[in-house]
Formats: C-alpha cells, structure tokens, sequence
C-alpha cells in the first residue's frame, strides 16, 4: 500500500480512533487498575506510531514546491459544497512534525503522575493530537473550523478534570474566550462562502474583495487568532489556563495550540487579505511590540514559575506575529522572507522550548507540589542533572546563541531591522527582559542554598524524565545548531507566499 | 585583543598559580572536579580548541541558516573576508602574519609580569589612580544604574502593568466585568417570570398592542 | 372525495383507529398488567411509522375539498414526529413506572397529542390547523395535569391552559380577519386571492397576520409570548416535560410555514419584521437567563427559547434556504431535546426527580458512558463542532447571511457564545465535581441502549450530514 496517498488521513484518525479506544477500554476510574498500564502502553504506542509516521510524511516532503503536497480531496457535505479536503506545504508540515513530536513526550512525562482515570486522560491527549493535525492539514474552511472548535472540548476537559485549585475557573475561561474568538471567524468563512460558493481556501484567496470587506474580515479572523497566539490584550486566559493545566496540558497549550494562532495568520489572513492586512499592519506589529515589552516586563514580577512561563510565552510569540507582519515595512522581498521565516522557525522554537519549560516545572511540581518560586532555592545541591537541563531550557528561552531560541529570534530582529530601527530596538529589548526573567528565576530556584527540607530532599530525574528532557534538550540544540532543514522545508513556500500577498486583490475589483 | 588576554589570563594565574590566599575552610572543600562537572568541562574545552577548524566555512560562508539571511551586497563583509579565505590552516598562518596574535601575547605576558611576577605593581598603581581604579573596579558603575535603575524600574512597571493592567484593567473589567454584566442582567432578567398568571397574559397583550401599533405606522 | 383520499390519509386514519382500540383495550387491562398498554401504544407508532413509509407521495397532493396537504414535508416531519414520540414514551416507561405513575392517560394522551401533530402538518387550511393545534394543546394541558396531586403540576397546567387559551383565541381571531378578506381558509387560496388583488396586502391583513403570529410565537414559546413554557417545563414531570419539548416542535414548524409561507407568503416584508422582533428577543433573553437557572428541566426551557430564536430568524429570511435550515434545526433540535430529558429521566429515581443542575455532579464517576451521552447533548445544543448541533447553526447563519443580514448572524454567533456558558456549567458538574450522590443508575436496558442511540446519533449526524441537509432544503422547495 502507496502511504502517501492518505498520509494525512492516517496521521489525523489514528490517534482520534486509538484515543476512543483507550476511552472505550477504560480502566475503572483509577491507575492502581491493572488494565491502566495497558492504556498506558496503547497510548503510547499509537502516539510513538503516529510519530513514526509524521517521519514518512517527513521524508517524502518535497521542498522544492509550493504546492500542496499528499492532497487527499473528497466532497463531504454536497449541500454546501464542503470538502474534505487535505494538504500540507512548508508552513503545515513543521508543526505536524513538531505535534506528533511533542505528543509521545507528554504521554510519557504523565505516565505515573495521573491517578485518577488515566485512560481519559490519555484518549484526551490522543484524540487532541488527531484534531490538531486536522488543523494543520485542513484546506477546506468548515473542516478546519471544526478541528479547530472540536480540539477545545479535550483541552476543556483536561484543565477541568485534572488541574489545579482554580481549574474551573480557567477552563471555562478558557474555552469562552476562544469561543468567542472563533465563531467571528465562523461567520467570516459563511460570508466568504457567499462569495466563493465553496469553502475551499484557494478560492478564498482567489476571490476578489474590497477593502471594508477585506478589513471587517481581518478583524473577524483578529480575534480567533489573537486570542489563540495570545496577543495583547486578550491574552488574559492563557496564564490562568497554564497554571492550573495538568503538566501534560500546559505543555500541549504552549507547545502546539498557541501555534494554531500563528498558523491562521499566515495561511489565511495574510493570502486572503493582503489589502486588509497591509492596512492593519501597524496594528499588527504595535500589538507585538506591546506583546514583547509590556508581557515581559509582567513576567519579571511573577512569583509562579508557570505563570512566569506562560507570560514568556506571550512574549516570544509576540515575535512570531511581528515576524509575520513586518512584510510592509520592509518591501524588498527577500527580507520580508527573513521575517516570515523567523516567525515560523520561532514558532517550532517556541514550541520545543517551552513545552520542555513546562516539563522541568513539572518535575519540581511532582515532587514538591509547589510552583512558586520562594519554595525552591538550590535545587541544583540536589538536583545535579536535572539543573542542567533546566539551565540548558531557560538559556534557549533567553535566546542563547546554539539553541534553537537564537534563531528565530535572530531573523525576526535582522527582518525588523531592515523595516524600522525602533521596531528592531524594542524587539530586541525581549533579549534583556528574556534573559532577566528567566534567568532571575534560575537562580532563585536551581542555585544558591537549598532553601528548605524539601528541597534538601530531591531525588534527581528518574529514567522517565530523563528521556523526555533529553529528547527536547537535543532537539532545541538541534534546531539550534543545524537550522538549515528547518528553514529549507519553508523556503519555497514563504516565498510564493510572500508572492501572493504581494499582489493585492482590490486591483481585481 | 591585548586586554582580552590581559584579564584571561589574570584570572588563570590568580585561580591557579602563585599564592594561596583561601583559607583553611575553603581548602578542604578543594578537590578535584566532580564528573558532572569535569565531562561536560572536557566536552565544551574540546569543540572549543577544534571547533573553528571545522565549522567556520559553514557558518560564515556556507548554508547554516539556509537561504534565511540575506546580506545586502553593500554590507557584505563576509563575502570580503570569503575572498580571503582559503582554508583553515592557511587562516592560521594568515593570522600570524598581523598584529593580533602579537597584541594577545603581549597582553598574556603583561598579565604574568603584573599578578605573578610583580604583584606590588598593581596595588601601587590602583593607590595612585585611586578614582581610576574604583572606577574600573566598580564596572563604570554600570551595576548600580542596572540594579537600581533599569532592573528595579522595569520591576516596578511589570508590576504595575501586571496588577493594573493585566488584572485589573483587562481581566477585572473587560473580561470578568463582561461576565458579571450578563450574570448580573440574568438575575434581572429571570424575575420578569413573577409567576402571576396575569403579568404572563398581560406580557402577550402588550407585545401583540405593540405589533399592531407598529403596523399602523408602518402603513 | 374519493376513495384514493383515504389511502392518501392512511396514516392520521389508522392512527386515529388505532387510539381507539388502545383507549378500549386500556379500560380492560388491570394495573399490574398497564404495561401492555404502552406496548399497544409502541405498537400503534410501529405501524404508523410503517404506513408513512409505504404510503409517501410522489407529489404534492391536496384533498378533501383542499383542506388536506401531503407533500415531502409533511412525510419528513410526520416521519420525524413518530419517530421522537416513540423515543419519549420509551424513555417515560421507565419513569413512570419508577414512580407509580404508570396509567393509561400518559400514552393515550400522548397518541392524541401525536395526531394532532400529523393534522398540523398535514393542514391545508386556517380550520383544519386549528383543529390540529387544538387536538394538540388539549393533550398536552391535561398532561401537564396528569399527576393529579401535585400542586405544581395543577398550578403549570392551569397557566398553560389560560394562556394556551388566549393564544387559541387569537389565532382564531386572526383567522377570520384573514377569511373575512380573501373569502377562504385554504393556504394556497389565500395566497392566490393576495396575489389576484395585490391591494388586499394592507392594514387589515396585516392585522389578521399579527394575531396569527402571537398564535404561532406562543405555540413555539418566542420572546414575550415564552412565559408559560419555563413554569411548565420545570411544572410538568419529567417524561410529560420531555413530550412537550420534543414533537410539539415539528408542529410549531409546520405551523409556521405553512400559515406564513404557503398562505401568507406575500406579506414577507411586513411578517419579517415581527419574526425578527421575536426571533432576536427569544435568542437574547433564551440564553441570558438560563444562565441564571439552578433547575435543569427550567435551564432546557430557557435554552428552547433560545434555539426557537435561531429557528424563527431562519424562517425570518423568507428563503427557501432558511426554511430550509428551519427544518434541519427544528429536527436536530428535537433529537437534541429528547437525549437530554432523557438524561434527566435516567437520573430520577423512585421519589426524586433529578431536576436541579447540581443532581448531575460527578456523573463521570457514577457512569463514564452517560456522561458522555450528556456531554454530547449539551455540546451539541452549544452549537461546538463536531456535533450536529453546529451544522444547525452555521446552516440558519449562512441563511441569514445570504439574506444580506450581517448584523443578525454577529448576533446570534454571540447569542451563542453566552449560551455555551450554562450548557458547560452542565459538564463541569458532571466532569469536575464530585458525587454527592453514589447510588447506581437504575435504567432497563431498552432505555440505555436507545439513548445511547440518542446520543452517538447527535455525534454522527454532526459527522455526516450531508444528506439531511439536502433533505430539508429539498423538501421546502
């Protein structure tokens, strides 16, 4: 059997069916139930498979086109000519690779710490994989709308059944706010519809549009994205979600969903409304700015080492949205391609560095059930490796040259450079804030005196953990020394891309 | 490059050779690296001594970041210094045809002179340039504008951006505040069923009044 | 009147006769034996069902004297009906028979409401539709009455009968304007009289109409003619609550269309206008103060309000794309409606009626399955995809927009929004709370399998509905 034909149909309905498997098989409500370490073993398996698979998808991604590649194309629901309709090119296949990455990952990093109904939480994170892939593989709008609704019900879940105090709190915050964000964007694609006849994205692009129009629906498909990144001001429900999220929740938030944000900007806001975003540019990069100044000045102050993670996050992917928008400013093409280029890298980045953040508070998490910074304090007397992972972490979150942190970063500041001195000069200043912010909470929590008995009594990362840092750990260095696959896969496409916007649509008209 | 080599090997000779000046505490804490220190120390002096060697072709002049950078043809220099290059051992020899290797040593040897061989000399000097020296010393005063400028304002604006902005102004009024606004018009709202049978038909009455008035006006 | 007329109208005939027979057979069966009267009952709705199937129209067929429609409309909605009351009297036995309160009255009265349904939709005059709406509200105030005891049933029905009667009077009302100026009842009469003398399309048609619509907004419980319905819903008992939410719907649909559309189709302009006002009141007020509720079955009759909204601003556009969308909300919002009392029903046990929101705390722990099923039910009620719930709604949104109404659709996706609120607070209790109530799920096996039917149904039409979309846009148009 030709995989390659329906690659992407495997990489989204594995996980979905394994998860409801593993929901279906059940476990009895707690771990110490034999059939829990089953649930464990086929979680991961499907998980580590669908892995595996992403590699085929990998290896056969062609880096010389533009086009969509391995396009499976079905119609769906004839009434309204909606399609099942799947594709990848250089902008979807790095966060595909980086979701199937992240997955195993986190399957592994709660293998022992849920007691209570682990086979939920597992299909939890099966069947979210599955929807975040669809996301990512979506070519046609009302199949990637219902991925993109769809993936909140887990997550919902996730942080309401295994979260912290506030949990309820947060959940629901969380899924009004992106509920809200998106169903804008839902009467965007029917309005877009109207026009088109079908929800396929090409003729979306393709579609003529004026400029009211094309600015009512950029601010429609603002606010579902926005509110995904999280940008400035309506990032509120992100600290609040990472903090009382399960480990395993906080890091597929960080790692992949706040991607989808990024994601949506760059393969519909950007093709389909190259006037509408060249008037809200200014905005655009304003909010970034704001992003990584404001959002890293907030993050100095926390005393929550999650909370001080996810305003980090906030920050660096302010430059993931400045990277993209920066197009204007600079003009000439091929330096526009720097700054698209960086936002995505930034993104992956960002993914693997902060997913792994969330990990190494996770392991302090579970062994002393504190995520506030004064209850640490020397936890590298005790913690000998587990300190140098985390070190290793926060200098890539600092943006430290050789880690994958640098490289984004480094693009999206040469890109801003070539657009306006200020822009590059705020921009840069997230590499101070970075390096203040995190590196303050280092010190705090991995050296100095070990602050209390607790802490003298770590035990350092079990085989476990060490597989999941060491994993990341070689990842981010990987990314970080050796870019250039990275980037290759994007080329082409950002360039056709940067091609498309470039040629408004109002002289269609 | 001279003073570069002036305060790196200052710190080696200070670290390693001449006088004890630790005592008898610190000492018994002197042994050899631990292996998580020494490994990681080896592996990090190896790729340092070599790593140039090889990886400065694909770094500077090859594709490490791919077709991402461009260098307007202008600004170029490391094409000019491309033009110059022609493998590595020919960049060593290269080097040792200009001033810097020599400014290097001769800073090494200064420092040797000054901290091991003559250290009288430095504590003269820093007495009779005292203003100098504290100067120097305190890092131009560079920490205490960071810790009591930058660092102590930027924390009092991510504070008050924090508190102020994020909790308050964003979460406590725009979103919170929304939520207790349709909470609150919800409470409201449910005490419009009185459960009188009279207030329900009279609700019907009203609205179809309404209907009617509305369609003579419309006429 | 002929022969072929009988054979045509089989279904509401046999159904009648068939009433007949369980009614007689009813007196004569003891109550330890009631039980056959409800699989008389099922057993009646079997054999309607079939003779719907059998006898479906090629064509659009108007008989006796044009008093009588059948065309694939009234096939999906009689179909639909059937099929949602057999599923209410499934959940009810189990209930009833819980609580000692398994009589006769419950399925007869039932079967009655059933063909008064059949003749709604079926009518092809302003008479035969009050006939029809009159069979049904007849029914369902004694229903509602059924528990003879209680002093909130009494109070719920008295109102709903009060009410209920001055809707019936209006729409009475408006019907004689209606027939005083065209000289007719019959839909498609009317609308050929509007169209034959374009100046009858002023003041006092209007005024015929608006009486119409108070009889057609109180019948679906729109804004302000919904006060009755949340003191019924929580009023009523469980399964009668469940029968009044469910099918009644589908009548209020056929009501609708066929008195505005086939009859009335040229005053659009003028009957939009209130549509709207209705449609966008029920929508806002539905979903705000539901939020405020602490009882579900009063919740469920805020959030019908809410989704009689949508349904009203689709019928609003005067599209065959709206109507349309009408019929596949209406429809999905049924079987919504039915899984979810019909959770209320799994709950309750022998003297306790599981009707606060808080009764559903940590259903996760007690039964992974039905929390689920809930989790479906209420998801799709939300309008999150990927349940059926969703098609719904970006179906009536796509109407709308195509109408040229921005602002509508912003509105309703927001309406949405505040909604989602009180359907999660649904979930949170049954996923993140704890129990505060151990004891096992008492279900027969019959009523877990049918709702879980109930519940993956609202999943895998979410999943595929193409084809019921088609189906409704093809049977209005």
């Amino acid at each position: 059997m030709d995989l390659s034909h329906n690659i992407l149909s495997i990489l989204i309905w594995l996980p979905v069916l394994g998860g409801l498997g593993v929901l279906f098989a059940g476990d009895g409500g707690d771990a110490s139930n034999p059939r829990a370490g089953g649930m464990r073993l086929l979680t991961l398996g499907v998980s580590l498979l669908t892995f595996l698979l992403s590699l085929f998808l990998y290896a056969n991604f062609d880096n010389g086109t533009a086009a969509m590649q391995f396009v499976e194309r079905a119609p769906w629901i004839d009434a309204f000519n909606i399609e099942y309709y799947l594709g990848v090119d250089g902008i979807s296949t790095p966060l595909i690779l980086l979701t199937t990455f992240i997955t195993p990952l986190v399957v592994i990093a709660g293998w022992k710490v849920i007691d209570v109904r682990p086979a939920q939480y597992f299909a939890s994170f099966l069947i979210l994989e599955g929807l975040m892939i669809g996301v990512f593989c979506a070519l046609d709008a009302v199949l990637f709308y219902v991925f993109w609704e769809a993936m909140l019900v887990p997550m919902f879940l996730i942080i309401g059944i295994w979260g912290g105090e506030r949990r309820i709190y947060a959940t629901i915050k969380f899924f009004l706010y992106t509920f809200l964000g998106s169903v804008l964007m839902l009467v965007a694609f029917v309005y877009l519809y109207g026009k088109t006849g079908n929800f396929n994205f090409f003729s979306f692009m393709d579609v003529p549009l004026t400029l009211l129009e094309q600015q009512l629906i950029f601010l429609a498909f603002l606010l579902a994205f926005a509110v995904k990144v999280p940008m400035w001001p309506v990032h509120t429900w992100l600290p609040d979600a990472h903090v009382e999220a399960p480990t395993g929740g906080s890091v597929i938030l960080a790692a992949i969903m706040l991607k989808m944000g990024g994601y949506g900007f760059v393969r519909l806001s950007l093709p389909m409304l190259p006037d509408g975003s060249e008037f809200f540019a200014g905005l655009m990069i304003a909010l970034s700015l704001i992003a990584v100044v404001y959002i890293g000045m907030v993050a100095l102050m926390q005393t929550d080492m999650k909370k001080l993670i996810a305003y980090s996050s906030i920050a660096h992917m302010g430059f993931v949205t400045l990277g993209f928008f920066l197009l204007w400013g600079i003009g000439d093409g091929r330096g526009a391609g720097l700054g698209m280029t960086g936002g995505m890298v930034q993104m992956v980045s960002h993914g693997l560095i902060s997913g792994a953040m969330f990990l190494c508070v996770g392991v302090l998490y579970d062994r002393v059930h504190s995520r506030n910074i004064v209850d640490y304090g020397g936890v590298a007397n005790t913690m000998p490796v587990f300190a140098a992972f985390f070190v290793l972490f926060a200098m890539a979150n600092a943006g430290l040259p050789g880690t994958s942190g640098f490289v984004g970063e480094f693009m999206v500041i040469i890109a801003s450079f070539k657009a306006n001195f200020w822009y590059a000069f705020l921009a840069a200043t997230t590499l101070i804030l970075g390096a203040a912010y995190t590196l303050w909470m280092i010190k705090r929590v991995v050296y100095g005196e070990v602050a209390n008995k607790q802490v003298g009594e770590l035990s350092d990362l079990d085989r476990r953990e060490f597989i999941v840092l060491g994993v990341l750990a070689l990842a981010v260095l990987l990314v970080g020394l050796w870019p250039a696959p990275l980037v290759d896969m994007m080329t082409v496409t950002v360039n056709d891309l940067i091609e498309h916007i470039s040629q408004p649509k109002l002289a269609a008209l | 490059m001279f003073v570069t080599a002036l305060y790196t090997f200052r710190m080696f000779f200070l670290v390693f050779h001449g006088k004890e000046r630790m005592d008898a505490e610190t000492r018994s804490h002197l042994h050899e690296t631990p292996l998580v220190v020494t490994v990681p120390l080896i592996l990090l002096a190896i790729p340092s001594a070599i790593i140039g060697w090889f990886t400065i072709e694909p770094v500077l002049f090859g594709g490490y970041f791919g077709d991402a950078i461009f260098v307007t043809q202008s600004h170029d220099v490391l094409a000019h210094l491309g033009e110059a290059f022609h493998g590595s051992a020919q960049f060593i020899v290269h080097a040792l045809q200009g001033p810097a290797v020599y400014l290097a040593l001769a800073g090494a040897i200064t420092a040797w002179l000054l901290y091991l061989r003559r250290p009288d000399i430095p504590e003269a000097v820093s007495r009779r340039f005292s203003g100098l020296y504290s100067l120097l010393d305190r890092k131009y005063y560079f920490d205490e504008l960071w810790i009591n400028g930058f660092a102590a304002g930027g924390r009092a604006a991510g504070l008050f951006l924090w508190r102020r902005g994020d909790e308050f102004l964003i979460d406590g009024l725009m979103v919170n505040g929304t939520a207790s606004v349709v909470n609150r018009l919800s409470g409201v709202l449910r005490h419009l069923q009185t459960g009188y049978l009279y207030h329900y038909a009279f609700a019907m009455i009203i609205a179809l009044t309404l209907f009617l008035g509305w369609l003579l006006w419309l006429q | 009147m002929n022969a072929t007329d009988f054979a045509i109208a089989a279904p509401e005939i046999v159904l009648l006769g068939l009433i007949c027979v369980v009614l007689l057979a009813d007196l004569w069966i003891s109550d330890e034996n009631r039980i056959a009267t409800y699989w008389l009952s099922m057993a009646s709705l079997a054999v309607v069902f079939v003779i719907l199937l059998v006898t479906a129209p090629n064509e659009r067929t108007v008989l006796f004297s044009g008093s009588y429609v059948t065309d694939d409309l009234s096939q999906l909605l009689k179909l639909a009906s059937v099929a949602v009351v057999g599923v209410g009297f499934l959940y009810a036995r189990d209930y009833l028979q819980r609580n000692e309160l398994l009589r006769g009255e419950y399925f007869l009265l039932g079967l009655f409401g059933l063909l008064g349904i059949q003749i709604m939709i079926s009518a092809n005059s302003l008479l035969i539709m009050y006939l029809g709406l009159e069979t049904l509200s007849l029914s369902l105030y004694a229903m509602v009455a059924f528990e003879r005891r209680s002093a909130v049933a009494a109070e719920s029905a008295m109102k709903y009968f009060v009410l209920g009667a001055i809707a019936s009077g209006a729409l009475l009302y408006g019907i004689s304007w209606v027939y005083g100026l065209t000289g007719t009842v019959q839909f498609d009469e009317i609308a050929a009289a509007i169209q034959a003398r374009p100046e009858l399309n002023d003041l006092p048609l209007w005024f015929g109409m608006a009486f119409l619509i108070v009889g057609i907004a109180f019948k679906f419980g729109g804004v302000p003619f919904h006060m009755w319905l949340p003191d019924v819903y929580q009023g009523a008992r469980s399964p009668v609550t469940l029968y009044i939410a469910s099918a009644p719907k589908i009548a209020a649909l056929a009501l609708t269309l066929r008195i505005l559309v086939d009859g009335l189709g040229d005053l659009h302009a003028v009957w939009q206008g209130m549509l709207m006002v209705v449609g966008v009141l029920s929508l806002v007020i539905g979903n705000v103060v539901a939020i405020a509720q602490t009882n579900i079955k009063r919740m469920l009759g805020y959030s019908a309000i809410a989704h009689v909204g949508f349904i009203l601003l689709a019928v609003f556009t005067g599209t065959e794309e709206g109507y349309g969308a009408a019929v596949f909300y209406t429809l999905t919002y049924v079987v919504m409606a039915a899984g979810a009392f019909g959770m209320v029903i799994l709950l309750s046990r022998q003297g306790f009626e599981a009707d606060a929101i808080s009764d559903f705390k940590g259903l996760n722990a007690r039964s992974p399955w039905f929390a689920l099923m809930m989790l479906f039910f209420m998801f799709g009620m939300a309008g999150v995809p990927p349940w059926v719930g969703f098609f719904a709604k970006i179906n009536v949104i796509s109407a709308v927009l195509a109408s040229g109404f921005t602002g509508y659709a912003v509105l309703m996706v927001v309406a949405s929004v505040i909604g989602a609120y009180y359907y999660l607070r649904v979930i949170w209790y049954m996923y993140f709370d704890e129990p505060t109530d151990q004891s096992l799920l008492q279900a027969e096996p019959d009523m877990r399998l049918v709702l879980s039917l109930n519940g993956v149904a609202v999943l895998v039409l979410g999943i595929v509905p193409g084809w019921l979309l088609k189906l409704c846009l093809d049977v209005v148009t």
